[in-house]
């Protein structure tokens, strides 16, 4: 008897709390109604929001924009996650120096750290959701994973610090323009070592593998991998995974150098890059390797060469190594990299030196291009979630002015992917180019990645 | 001995249940509310699979650096059997079944559990830094296991696999009572297991088999000697505690939607199982509260250091990211701190606290 008085205790309780509760306040999928300014709006930004239509991260009183950045400053890819996220920042820094969107509504950026870790990245994402309109920079295939799906069911945008080409079959998930998919990548690299590079690395005698991170993205870059060979008619002799967490690369390295493996594709991150070509060089063992564009870091040839960075060079030319989807170069004097030098000047003099690197770039493009979508959603006149979402097919025909000519999105996955932003550099020292890397083909496309369609 | 001994244990266990009940719809109304209430899931999950550990070094002795291995077990077949038969986004499929989420947890605990009658055995002939060396091949196994190609449908290999969100729409029903959204239920989901599965814990151990964990636990000779059957109580030690975290880990994939083989093996798993170690160490070695405890401290301690670095409180602690003493590296350094002082000063951790504090209270205004 006495139990069932608490029990039913407990149910009233619940039911109160339920009734208390469900009131005032949203869930994970269902936006607030959205609302409209009033029209005693006084100051130019009050009258401007009046005929803005907004629901999450939009403060009416000041016209500011929130928006959200889930970085890797700490963890495994620091390096590149502080990069990407100091060029992320000032570019908005620029932004906001003018004005803001539309030169009224400045962006406030909720910056939280995932440390490459998915579940801090569940727990940083839920910690901002609810007060930012988007996710402008949201770093890494598997920590994206893990959110996509509720941010979808909660009308989010997102733009993916990853070039995982799965992305383009989401609504709610962006792909950064700034240069190509994993997928892109490998596949159109396959048909320019075998087609274009003279002499071709990749012949009928070549013995070729890959070495991949144990996720989606070591799996986005299999699969171009697989993709390229299939089309230009080789096949893959040898085939090695290994985890973001791990440090010893001697298993994959010794497996590579026993299958006679001379042409090695690697997608990893700068830790492990560094770990496998310091395996490989102390194994007497020389592939020419092409590893993904984050694989490579500028600061590597000095770490590699104990802080001599020509003897690192050195080691990396000793392969060869070639970088895929490179970007631009730093001291390119295309519109967009001018843009890009001036605005560190002015707006990020204290971002140190050795943060500038393609990720930086990355960052950067990431940032321009969520901001042509605001753009487009505020001339739109609604920036709640579903008009961001709304604005994003509207971009079809985006120039970042870097040379690549234009890209964009649209409403169909084939849309949501660009093919032809691929480039492939070496290392070189950093005192000859910022980015540490000297393009050596220029953009280009495998002729079948063209038409090439996502879904299948 | 009964199960809540005192009025007053009852009174504030049902006290601690109305409070975890109501604080999802208190939780609505805070800013950040889908922050406050992941982070109180998290901590439900990992309370569950501290319980399991403690059940297994804390009451039986035996010690292990496994324990991220089953939580993988259990978040990859707890998947399979609760997920819908599914494609990834670039087309990969898994198999599933779509059965109710509980199904999920108890299948990924029953599973966990074999996994761990299996490496009992080797427990009867180990023990100390043999036995710890042991469990610590299976997070290594784990690694292998779990991104195999072989299990691409269970695992999704390299990629890792979806997992389903928890639903309390129940056949008949158009939506669940009271609970909105994914996050809400997936709380309420561990809320559930959490309830059940400490009640169970501390129903378990205060009868026969707790006795026989904790007489092995102090001397397995002894024991012996007693009539207990060592061997049983071993074996029975590592599936219960397996059962634990194969449950946690069905609810701790639903958590990360996309669990990845990785995270539960190799290096990766290894810094899963020394957090549960550092669990149940901070909490209370052997005592079923102080599971949740140590839970609590260790999920949410990075959280308040990040609170208190805000309020500009630590001074001397930079902001994730400004500097090399950061809120992560102050965290890190309290962890190893908080340990070795509790293993120094107060071995039952911070339910010996509670215990200190509670005794004092008792007494008052009287010392003894």
């Amino acid at each position: 008897m006495r139990r069932m008085r608490w029990l039913a205790l407990l149910a009233v309780f619940a039911m109160m709390a339920a009734a208390c509760g469900s009131d005032s306040t949203t869930d994970d999928t269902q936006a607030p109604t959205t609302t409209e300014a009033t029209a005693e709006a006084t100051t130019t930004t009050e009258a401007a929001t009046a005929a803005l239509a907004f629901d999450f991260g939009f403060d009416e009183a000041t016209g500011t924009i929130s928006l959200g950045a889930l970085a890797a400053i700490t963890g495994p890819i620091a390096g590149i996650g502080q990069a990407l996220l100091d060029g992320h920042q000032v570019y908005w820094n620029g932004v906001n120096a003018n004005g803001g969107v539309a030169g009224m509504y400045p962006i406030d950026l909720v910056v939280k750290d995932n440390a490459y870790n998915p579940e801090t990245n569940v727990l940083v994402y839920n910690e901002s959701k609810d007060s930012v309109l988007g996710f402008s920079s949201a770093i890494g295939t598997p920590t994206t994973a893990t959110i996509y799906e509720d941010a979808a069911a909660a009308n989010i945008l997102v733009a993916a610090g990853s070039l995982a080409s799965q992305w383009a079959l989401t609504d709610n998930v962006l792909l950064n323009l700034a240069t190509g998919t994993y997928f892109a990548q490998f596949a159109n690299s396959v048909y320019w070592a075998s087609a274009v590079a003279d002499p071709a690395i990749i012949t009928a005698d070549s013995v070729i593998g890959i070495i991949y991170q144990a996720d989606d993205y070591g799996q986005d870059c299999l699969n171009g991998f697989d993709f390229g060979l299939t089309n230009t008619g080789f096949g893959r002799a040898y085939e090695a995974t290994y985890a973001a967490s791990d440090t010893d690369f001697s298993a994959q390295i010794a497996g590579a150098q026993a299958a006679g493996v001379d042409v090695l594709y690697v997608c990893t991150l700068p830790s492990a890059l560094a770990g496998m070509l310091g395996t490989a060089a102390a194994l007497t063992y020389s592939p020419t390797v092409f590893g993904s564009s984050p694989s490579y870091n500028p600061v590597l040839p000095g770490a590699l060469g104990g802080g001599d960075e020509a003897a690192g060079l050195a080691l990396f030319g000793s392969f060869p190594y070639y970088s895929l989807g490179a970007g631009p170069a730093w001291e390119d004097d295309t519109p967009g990299m001018i843009a890009l030098r001036s605005d560190r000047e002015t707006y990020g003099a204290d971002v140190p030196d050795e943060e500038i690197n393609a990720f930086y770039y990355f960052g950067y493009a990431q940032a321009q291009t969520f901001h042509a979508i605001l753009e487009s959603a505020v001339a739109n006149g609604d920036i709640t979630r579903a008009g961001l979402l709304a604005a994003v097919d509207s971009i079809t025909d985006l120039d970042l002015e870097y040379g690549i000519g234009p890209t964009g999105y649209g409403p169909t996955p084939k849309d949501r992917i660009s093919t032809n932003l691929d480039n492939i550099g070496v290392p070189v020292s950093v005192t000859v180019n910022v980015f540490g890397l000297m393009d050596v083909t220029g953009f280009y496309v495998a002729p079948y990645m063209v038409d090439w369609d996502p879904a299948g | 001995m009964a199960l809540l001994p005192s009025r007053l244990s009852r009174y504030w266990l049902g006290l601690l249940i109305v409070v975890l009940v109501y604080f999802p719809f208190y939780a609505r109304g805070l800013e950040g509310s889908s922050f406050w209430l992941v982070l109180a899931t998290l901590v439900l999950i990992a309370s569950i699979g501290a319980v399991g550990l403690n059940l297994l070094s804390g009451f039986a002795g035996q010690i292990s650096l496994g324990h991220a291995f089953f939580l993988g077990v259990g978040a990859f077949v707890g998947a399979t059997l609760s997920t819908p038969a599914s494609t990834t986004l670039s087309g990969v499929s898994f198999w599933g079944l779509g059965l109710p989420w509980w199904v999920g947890v108890l299948g990924g605990g029953a599973v966990a559990a074999l996994f761990g009658l299996v490496v009992g055995p080797a427990a009867v002939r180990l023990r100390g830094l043999y036995l710890s060396l042991v469990t610590l091949g299976l997070v290594f196994f784990g690694d292998f296991l779990f991104t195999a190609p072989a299990l691409e449908k269970i695992t999704g290999a390299v990629r890792g696999r979806r997992s389903a969100p928890v639903s309390f729409v129940f056949p008949g029903m158009e939506s669940a009572p009271f609970i909105e959204g994914n996050s809400e239920a997936l709380y309420f989901a561990a809320l559930i297991v959490a309830v059940v599965g400490f009640v169970a814990a501390k129903n378990l151990m205060r009868g026969r088999v707790g006795r026989a964990f904790q007489a092995t636990r102090d001397h397995d000779i002894a024991a012996e000697v007693l009539g207990v059957n060592v061997t049983w109580a071993k074996l029975t030690a590592f599936g219960v505690s397996s059962f634990y975290a194969g449950a946690a880990g069905a609810l701790l994939g639903v958590f990360q939607a996309n669990p990845i083989g990785s995270n539960f093996g190799g290096a990766a798993g290894l810094l899963v199982s020394i957090q549960y170690v550092a669990m149940i160490v901070i909490g209370g070695i052997g005592t079923i509260l102080g599971a949740a405890l140590g839970a609590v401290f260790v999920i949410a301690l990075p959280e308040l250091v990040k609170f208190l670095t805000g309020q500009g409180w630590l001074p001397f602690v930079a902001e994730t990211g400004g500097g090399s003493f950061d809120e992560s590296a102050f965290s890190t350094v309290l962890f190893g701190l908080f340990i070795v002082l509790f293993l120094l000063y107060e071995p039952l951790g911070l339910y010996g606290l509670w215990l200190r504090a509670r005794n004092y209270w008792k007494g008052w205004p009287f010392k003894y």
